[in-house]
């Protein structure tokens, strides 16, 4: 959205106003005290001389020797502060602020000022990470109050976001809790802005957001589409995580029960087993005995959908009132004994 | 002739400098960041992009900013 050039001289007034105002109402005090000290002792010296007290006297000049000698150290550090505050603290006309202003919609495509809150918002292009998507962001530069120290803040706050299951508050590798840590561009950073050098800072802020540090983030892109496994609560990544076919909670291969008919996974909770056999088979592959109603897996029912256990029964009855039956072939010559 | 330059890397350096007229973006770049890699880098001449045989005129603001800056989680 174009801004109407009013509200960016406004804006660019408000900033330099900001960088104005820093250190305009530092404490000076001269050290009144310290000088009152002084004089005491001065006259209390100059009585002790008259009255011809002269180890007195004597005494009061090595307390005044020490006095003077810090009073001269404050006036001395008084001096520095004075130099310090009065060293011209660059700051940049109104119209170079503005220029850098108009200059960020060129840069950035698009920018938003918003002179009730002080604030001045650009976007960046979506940020891909070696391969790990982290989507747009909004790099938001607001004014402190007046005489504040910094006299900036920013925050960089996720379009669509795109956090690590491990961690919600991060967005990306640099930024938590919509904060970028600086690292390398700290200096660079707070020099931009202490100069109202704004275009200097987006540009900043913007490069870091699309350089990934593997040495230091706050969650490393490898781990970024990692998750706690729901039965041990290990960190795993993608490669190395399932999922549980009934419930769906996140597993890793250790603690996976895969199903011997169908090889689905399941969580501790969700397995069921063969009632034979005894081995891992989800409710859907298990059937049950035609006989005993035992639920078993494919393995251990036969062809009639017995178990073997059913099946070795019924063969075992099957097979005894075969031996008790005669037939020709097995009747015995006559006159053979029994 | 005198030109504004920032350099964005390391410290931020802010200031103005004197430069020969005719100079060049790319010669700028040379003399100042001998030992880096102008790819490496955002080139601005008056907060446009410029080519790198731009000749610079008297009072341009040039600024140099790293593309890779990294960050930290500290």
């Amino acid at each position: 959205m174009k801004q109407k050039s009013k509200t960016v001289w406004r804006m660019a007034s408000l900033v330099e106003q900001q960088l104005s105002s820093r250190g305009s109402e530092s404490h000076i005090a001269l050290p009144e005290v310290g000088w009152l000290s002084c004089l005491r002792l001065i006259r209390m010296r100059q009585q002790a001389q008259e009255r011809g007290w002269l180890s007195a006297a004597s005494k009061l000049e090595r307390v005044l020797t020490s006095e003077v000698i810090q009073l001269t150290q404050q006036l001395v550090k008084l001096q520095q502060e004075l130099e310090s505050a009065t060293t011209a603290k660059s700051v940049p006309a109104i119209r170079t602020i503005y220029d850098d202003l108009l200059a960020l919609e060129e840069e950035f495509g698009d920018y938003i000022i918003d002179l009730k809150n002080k604030t001045i918002s650009v976007v960046t292009e979506s940020v891909m990470l070696e391969g790990v998507y982290l989507g747009a962001f909004e790099i938001r530069l607001e004014l402190a109050a007046l005489n504040s120290d910094p006299p900036f803040h920013y925050t960089v706050i996720a379009q669509d976001p795109q956090p690590p299951i491990t961690n919600d508050s991060v967005t990306h590798p640099h930024v938590q809790y919509d904060m970028v840590c600086e690292g390398d561009a700290r200096v660079p950073i707070r020099r931009s802005l202490e100069q109202g050098r704004l275009l200097d800072f987006f540009v900043l802020v913007n490069r870091l957001l699309f350089t990934y540090n593997p040495e230091s983030p706050y969650v490393a892109l490898s781990d970024w589409h990692s998750a706690e496994c729901s039965e041990c609560a290990d960190v795993v990544t993608t490669d190395e995580q399932t999922h549980c076919t009934n419930c769906e909670n996140r597993l890793c291969l250790q603690c996976t029960n895969s199903c011997a008919d169908c090889n689905s996974s399941f969580c501790h909770d969700c397995v069921t087993r063969c009632e034979v056999c005894r081995d891992n088979c989800c409710e859907s592959c298990l059937k049950e005995c035609g006989l005993c109603r035992s639920s078993c897996c494919s393995n251990c029912l036969d062809n009639e959908e017995r178990c073997p256990i059913c099946e070795t029964q019924e063969d075992e009855e099957t097979y005894e009132p075969d031996q008790e039956t005669t037939s020709p072939e097995t009747v015995s010559p006559a006159g053979t004994p029994l | 002739m005198k030109v504004l330059l920032i350099n964005n890397d390391g410290g931020g350096f802010a200031d103005y400098i004197e430069v020969a007229t005719e100079t060049t973006v790319a010669q700028l770049f040379e003399q100042r960041m001998a030992d880096a890699n102008a790819s490496d880098y955002l080139i601005r001449v008056n907060r446009q992009p410029c080519p790198p045989d731009q000749t610079l005129q008297d009072g341009d603001r040039i600024s140099i900013t790293p593309t890779k800056i990294e960050g930290a989680k500290y």
